[in-house]
């Protein structure tokens, strides 16, 4: 009878009076280590509905997606408890194909999901796929392209691509397909201001087809406005938040905060390094114009930029590594550099390996290592662990101790925050703050300026770094990681 | 550095409009043409030009692909090595050790340039579907999934490893620098399971056209056909 009603078409159409295109009951998954993730899930998602979830690093978000996609049984061997309904059919009813099409996912890293180098050779293969004729996938390629805006990202690689442009490219890979589900895990990861509103842009468009959207995101202010329901994952559950988030954050304002750094202002201690007339060039194409920075002792400076405006490129040049095209840069003492791809820091087995090394390369002997290991007994870090099964708000930590029990004079640090909540970001901005060490801090995200102890706040735009003399933010980092404090802990009594 | 290396490891659109046939001809010719200069050369000085003329032939079409400056900036790197290494065999006897004969350490150096270039002509020429349908009609069909998800992620491995370099030279003071292989594998491992799930939701494309012969292939021919005689001639002239 099922396959009768399938193959006459009367499930396309019955499809369409589906009001609750997504319908889960009491979800429990597990990986094979480790115990229940997910803890009796409920959820339901409407047709044309936008919902938004959001909860701390490790709550369980991606799991979620996993377990709807049936990637986490699939992939992960996972073990599954409950029901999902996916327009009303079992989700264990659906082929594979079946499923990614009427279920786009758009994951964390958008970089792992292209299949070919060549943007457009990527979206036209997946639309052949789809739609297994030339001429249809051209057409539904062409009005994805038109709907997304996407006619300067096509000719380019896809590494070429910033996070924000490979965020759209991916959503319009999967709406190809012309899925009633849209599944967005973290879209606003890595992304700077312009590549939020790049996101916001996307979830608008969808709204307008009529796509039910769920955004698992744990940065979530700018997205509030736009979505239909506000739940939280906490303990392995959703819970109902709506209106306790339009309740914490009403003062909708633009702050516009005039020379808020003027009275932070130091000019003293040691110069510790000083760049002159650094110009930068990139197969001719120019990457920093006269850049002049001079580093104290004690200074705390935050460059920002919007992704894509040399910070990466400046921090390695103050460091070092990089020789620039035209300049000169002077240093006195030690640098330790912190990359974003914080895992790209650690080297050794454990822990306690990583602090024995760096104290034994520097020469620094017992008492190095006696300090490190003090430290990290602070951090609630076991020493035998392997950096690389830390969190990630603990791996940026663990780098922090790192630099400072080696006596290096000057820490750099690209873009710490990705994948932190509001709450793990001002903790670790205080504890950069009160650290003896000079500290040169990169990031795109603009809220970090609202924090008033840093010595100095540069802007890098347009290849030029100046004093940023005033920011436009709607809340303050603190603002946003007491709501977010509030938020998730009101939820559980 | 590293940056400039990665357009040597990718695929062109440009050179698309050439068929496929062709551009699997243009390698496996000048590998040939290499081989043949080292075992049928009777001079150094007969190899070396035999070498010089497949040089300019590469460099030719390289720089068609990605313009005679990116093709030496993505060379830089590999450079300095052959640089580094012909410099210790110079001056290795210096020091006691075996050596080989310093006149033809330029030449190997020469030789080793020749043999990467092609070999990167191996990755910009053939496009990742056509390496696909490659494998497939070899019987390939694992290595055929396979082969391109690796290639999919060399250009953010060279990346990672610019970062990686900077940060562990910096840790370690220029020391234990070897050790910047650890993250990126432990990295590559953590994005493998991400990128089997990219696999199973788009998949790979089994209807893609592959173009085998156009008519721009001539121009190919043409080039290589010199190219051969030249070399070939180097032998009758000695």
């Amino acid at each position: 009878m099922y396959n009768y009603i399938k193959k006459s078409g009367l499930f396309e159409v019955s499809r369409e009076f589906i009001v609750d295109v997504l319908e889960i009951r009491d979800l429990w998954f597990k990986y094979p280590v480790g115990d229940w993730v997910l803890r009796g899930v409920d959820l339901s998602v409407k047709r044309g509905e936008q919902v938004l979830i959001i909860g701390d690093t490790g709550s369980g978000k991606t799991t979620l997606v996993r377990a709807i996609t049936n990637i986490g049984r699939l992939i992960y061997s996972g073990e599954v408890k409950g029901s999902i309904r996916v327009l009303g059919r079992d989700l264990l009813e659906y082929t594979r194909s079946e499923l990614f099409r009427v279920i786009g996912v758009v994951g964390q890293n958008p970089y792992l999901y292209f299949t070919d180098l060549h943007v457009y050779r990527d979206l036209y293969n997946y639309a052949v796929r789809i739609y297994r004729d030339p001429l249809k996938a051209e057409r539904a390629l062409r009005k994805i392209v038109e709907t997304m805006s996407l006619h300067n990202l096509l000719e380019r690689y896809f590494f070429e691509l910033s996070g924000g442009e490979a965020k759209r490219v991916i959503v319009a890979k999967a709406l190809i397909a012309d899925p009633q589900i849209l599944l967005l895990d973290e879209p606003l990861m890595w992304l700077d201001e312009y590549g939020v509103k790049d996101v916001l842009e996307v979830l608008r468009t969808l709204r307008r087809l009529g796509k039910s959207v769920v955004v698992f995101e744990h940065r979530f202010i700018p997205l509030i406005d736009y979505f239909d329901k506000i739940l939280v994952l906490k303990h392995g559950r959703l819970h109902e938040a709506t209106s306790n988030v339009r309740k914490l954050l009403t003062t909708q304002r633009t702050m516009l905060l005039e020379n808020p750094f003027i009275k932070n202002k130091h000019e003293e201690g040691e110069i510790v390094l000083k760049a002159i007339g650094i110009h930068h060039y990139y197969n001719s194409k120019r990457i920093l114009r006269d850049i002049n920075i001079t580093v104290r002792d004690n200074d705390k400076i935050l460059i920002y930029g919007v992704n894509g405006s040399g910070k990466t490129t400046l921090l390695k040049i103050l460091a070092g590594y990089l020789k620039p095209s035209k300049g000169l840069v002077e240093r006195r003492g030690d640098v330790i550099y912190i990359p974003q791809n914080i895992i790209l820091f650690y080297t050794e087995e454990t822990v306690k390996r990583e602090i024995e090394e760096i104290c034994k390369s520097r020469h620094m002997g017992v008492n190095c290592i006696e300090e490190g290991l003090k430290k990290v007994k602070l951090l609630n870090i076991d020493l035998d662990i392997s950096p690389f099964n830390l969190s990630h708000g603990q791996m940026v930590k663990l780098a922090i101790v790192l630099a400072t029990i080696s006596n290096a004079t000057i820490i750099l640090i690209d873009e710490p925050f990705s994948g932190l909540t509001y709450s793990d970001r001002l903790k670790l901005i205080k504890e950069l703050l009160i650290l003896n060490n000079a500290v040169v801090l990169a990031s795109s995200w603009i809220e970090l300026a609202t924090i008033p102890n840093w010595s100095r706040v540069l802007k890098l735009e347009n290849n030029v770094l100046m004093p940023l003399d005033s920011i436009k933010s709607t809340y303050t980092l603190e603002e946003l990681a007491e709501a977010y404090g509030k938020l998730t802990g009101e939820i559980i009594a | 550095m590293l940056r400039d290396l990665t357009y040597l490891l990718v695929y062109s659109e440009k050179i698309q409009r050439f068929g496929l046939i062709t551009r699997l001809i243009i390698p496996i010719v000048v590998l040939y043409l290499i081989f043949h200069t080292r075992l049928y050369s009777s001079t150094l000085l007969e190899e070396i030009v035999g070498l010089i003329l497949i040089l300019i032939y590469e460099m030719l079409i390289a720089s068609w692909i990605r313009g005679f400056k990116g093709v030496i900036s993505g060379l830089k790197l590999y450079l300095i090595f052959t640089a580094i290494s012909s410099v210790v065999f110079l001056i290795s006897s210096l020091f006691g050790m075996l050596a080989p004969d310093p006149t033809t350490i330029p030449v190997a150096a020469l030789r080793l340039v020749v043999f990467f270039i092609v070999l990167t002509l191996l990755f910009q020429l053939i496009s990742l579907d056509e390496w696909r349908t490659i494998f497939e009609k070899l019987g390939l069909k694992t290595p055929s999934e396979l082969y391109p998800l690796i290639l999919l992620q060399l250009p953010l491995t060279l990346y990672y490893l610019s970062e990686s370099a900077t940060a562990v030279k910096l840790k370690y003071k220029g020391r234990r620098l070897h050790r910047v292989v650890v993250p990126l594998i432990l990295l590559t491992a953590h994005t493998s399971r991400s990128i089997l799930e990219s696999y199973v939701i788009y998949g790979f494309s089994s209807r893609v056209k592959i173009k085998l012969i156009s008519k721009y292939d001539i121009i190919i021919y043409i080039t290589l056909t010199i190219l051969i005689i030249t070399t070939l001639l180097l032998h009758v002239f000695q």
